[in-house]
């Protein structure tokens, strides 16, 4: 009888352990007729034996003009005609910058997607309302501040609308650029939709101000500018 | 004179942090110390009021600046006045000097990773066992019948072990049991083929879906910026990394090593934050595999259909490393596409559906669901 238990035992181990046989993590597994399975022609990101780099992918040749634009006659998708420069070259394209205006006409259309589009790719470091103080900035560690779009210097005669394209397409500062995720139209309709949010800026501002302004008025006691931060001051040598 | 912090620290985050950090390189230098960097504090203040300006006096260590920044121009600031400045000095000061140092020192709760045993290892020491335990009994019997011989005793004639008490009912059983094993795994083998469930495979790099996606919300899109254009949600290129990791050098899991393999597929030096130009392809390994006959389009389905990443990816932002969560299976696909009503009054796409639109309008239809719009045809995704 301890016999049969005995051989019980080591069957029933044997066939746990080849139940427990399965491929590993890396192990992609097998496929029926591989032929009909994995595409002869390149499918995307596949390295390639025949070009020189091992790519499948290539850059577009020179002048190559995007799928949905065309190189001439609508001004939309006219290539960008500012190049990148230094800062200080950059200073001096300035007013040509400024008479190059915002192609692409205001729709409700165009300002909804500008909105989907802002939120995508600029709130995480701009934030929602433009103030500078997106979620990588506020809730994680990201340490370099994001550009407040609503400060004095960007407001509508500040900054022209050009300069917010060129900085989307060429990036600034820590930014990146950001040509490769939004097509020319879809970058003029978020520079509509930052503008957009700074006149609700200003108006808002203007209201909240104007109320400021009459409590002021209504209770007259001057405030004491000179208290206000007097627990931070410190000597200079 | 005294100097206001606070004010210091309102005028450096309206002015100065988008391009400066405390301890680190940004777009210009880190500024803790920056006093002291200085010889002549006039100097300084004259810099940070217009640097292009000051430039031109040719003082040796603006220059070497300008030069090792990339000559990218620090904006003049003609609204300070010296008491701004002041400000912003005696702010710069009260930062502590050792967050430098804490900020490098390993991060707590990172210890070695426990090694992992290899299965394939314990099968190897479990028949390596089984072959010394059968060496052991075969020694045990040859001794035990060259005893028997000494001793002139009778062996008893083995009998074979199928004609042992008992062994017959067993082995039967034994035998049942290896048969519906084996079927339910030739029926499972087969069903996985083709199949990659759970595929998860490792990286090259060891990108968090959990942390990028889910502790940063950083959204889908963002990355993939073909879900919404086209047939490939698109793997991002090195360049779209860099947008955050210009600035991130340092993660919280890996610290440095996965982000530097970044850096050295896009060809930037941290060091001086250029880029070299020496650039190498990423091979990452993919994990999401249609069979060639078979079209998928993402666009088709964000776009047009309104489904959510998630549907198909399972729980993306709670992967520390990305699977496959769902089987891609052709059942699994049919199964959505009979089981999803299509949002068909507030969508232009189905504009030209007129008999459908009737029969919703009569009440004839409840819902119209994919199938009912080509999404069970065959060529609808074979052809």
């Amino acid at each position: 009888m301890t016999r049969t238990l005995l051989a019980a035992v080591t069957i029933s181990l044997g066939l746990t352990l080849l139940a427990s046989c399965q491929a590993g993590k890396n192990d992609p597994g097998r496929v029926y007729a591989p032929d009909m399975y994995f595409s002869q022609a390149y499918d995307a990101y596949v390295p390639s034996t025949f070009t020189n780099d091992g790519l499948s992918a290539r850059t577009p040749a020179a002048n190559t003009v995007p799928y949905g634009t065309t190189a001439y006659g609508s001004p939309t998708l006219e290539p960008w005609p500012f190049p990148l420069l230094s800062d200080a070259d950059t200073a001096q394209m300035m007013p040509s910058m400024r008479n190059y205006l915002n192609p692409v006409p205001v729709s409700e259309a165009g300002l909804a997607s500008g909105q989907k589009n802002y939120n995508i790719y600029c709130s995480i470091c701009h934030g929602g309302n433009g103030l500078g103080k997106g979620y990588l900035v506020t809730g994680t560690t990201y340490s370099q501040a994001p550009a407040n779009l609503m400060d004095p210097r960007f407001l509508s005669k500040g900054t022209s609308d050009a300069w917010f394209y060129h900085v989307l397409q060429y990036g600034k500062n820590s930014m990146g650029s950001y040509a490769y995720a939004l097509s020319r139209e879809q970058r003029w309709e978020i520079v509509h939709y930052i503008r957009s949010l700074q006149a609700d800026y200003v108006a808002e501002k203007a209201v909240t101000d104007a109320a400021a302004a009459a409590a002021a008025a209504a209770n007259p006691t001057p405030a004491d500018s000179t208290t206000a931060s007097a627990e931070a001051v410190v000597a200079v040598p | 004179m005294y100097a206001d912090v606070a004010a210091g620290q309102a005028l450096y985050e309206a002015n100065c942090a988008r391009c400066h950090q405390p301890y680190r390189r940004g777009t210009g230098p880190a500024l803790y110390g920056v006093t002291e960097r200085w010889a002549d504090t006039a100097n300084l203040y004259a810099w940070i009021k217009n640097s292009t300006a000051y430039l031109k006096t040719g003082d040796l260590y603006a220059v070497a600046l300008y030069e090792e920044y990339q000559k990218s121009v620090m904006p003049a600031f003609p609204q300070f006045e010296d008491k701004d400045i002041a400000n912003i000095l005696a702010y710069m000061r009260s930062w502590p000097a050792e967050a430098a140092t804490t900020a490098a020192a390993p991060g707590a709760g990172g210890g070695p990773a426990k090694p992992a045993i290899d299965p394939s290892v314990l099968v190897i020491i479990l028949i390596s066992l089984v072959f010394i335990a059968w060496l052991l009994g075969q020694v045990s019997s040859f001794l035990r019948k060259r005893v028997s011989e000494k001793y002139n005793e009778t062996v008893p004639e083995p009998v074979p072990v199928l004609q042992r008490p008992g062994m017959k009912p067993l082995f039967g059983m034994a035998a049942f049991v290896l048969v519906c094993f084996l079927g339910y795994s030739t029926y499972d083998g087969a069903t996985a083929i083709n199949r990659q469930e759970n595929y998860m495979p490792d990286q090259p790099i060891a990108f968090s879906h959990e942390i990028h996606a889910g502790a940063n919300k950083i959204d889908c899109r963002y990355c993939h910026t073909g879900a919404e254009k086209g047939k490939s949600a698109v793997i991002p290129s090195m360049n779209v990394c860099m947008n955050c990791h210009y600035d991130v050098k340092e993660g919280k899991q890996y610290g440095t090593t996965e982000i530097a393999k970044i850096y050295k597929a896009v060809g930037f030096n941290p060091e001086n934050n250029t880029y070299t130009g020496e650039q190498e392809p990423v091979e990452w390994v993919r994990i999401h595999n249609l069979a060639d006959h078979v079209y998928f389009n993402h666009a088709q389905h964000t776009m047009v259909g309104g489904i959510e990443c998630q549907t198909c990816h399972g729980p993306v932002q709670e992967m520390e490393v990305m699977y496959q969560y769902q089987s891609l299976s052709m059942g699994w696909c049919i199964n959505c596409h009979r089981q999803t009503e299509v949002n068909f009054a507030a969508n232009d796409f189905y504009g030209d559906y007129d008999q459908l639109h009737q029969d919703l309008a009569s009440g004839k239809l409840d819902a119209v669901h994919v199938s009912d719009i080509g999404g069970a045809e065959c060529q609808k995704c074979h052809y």
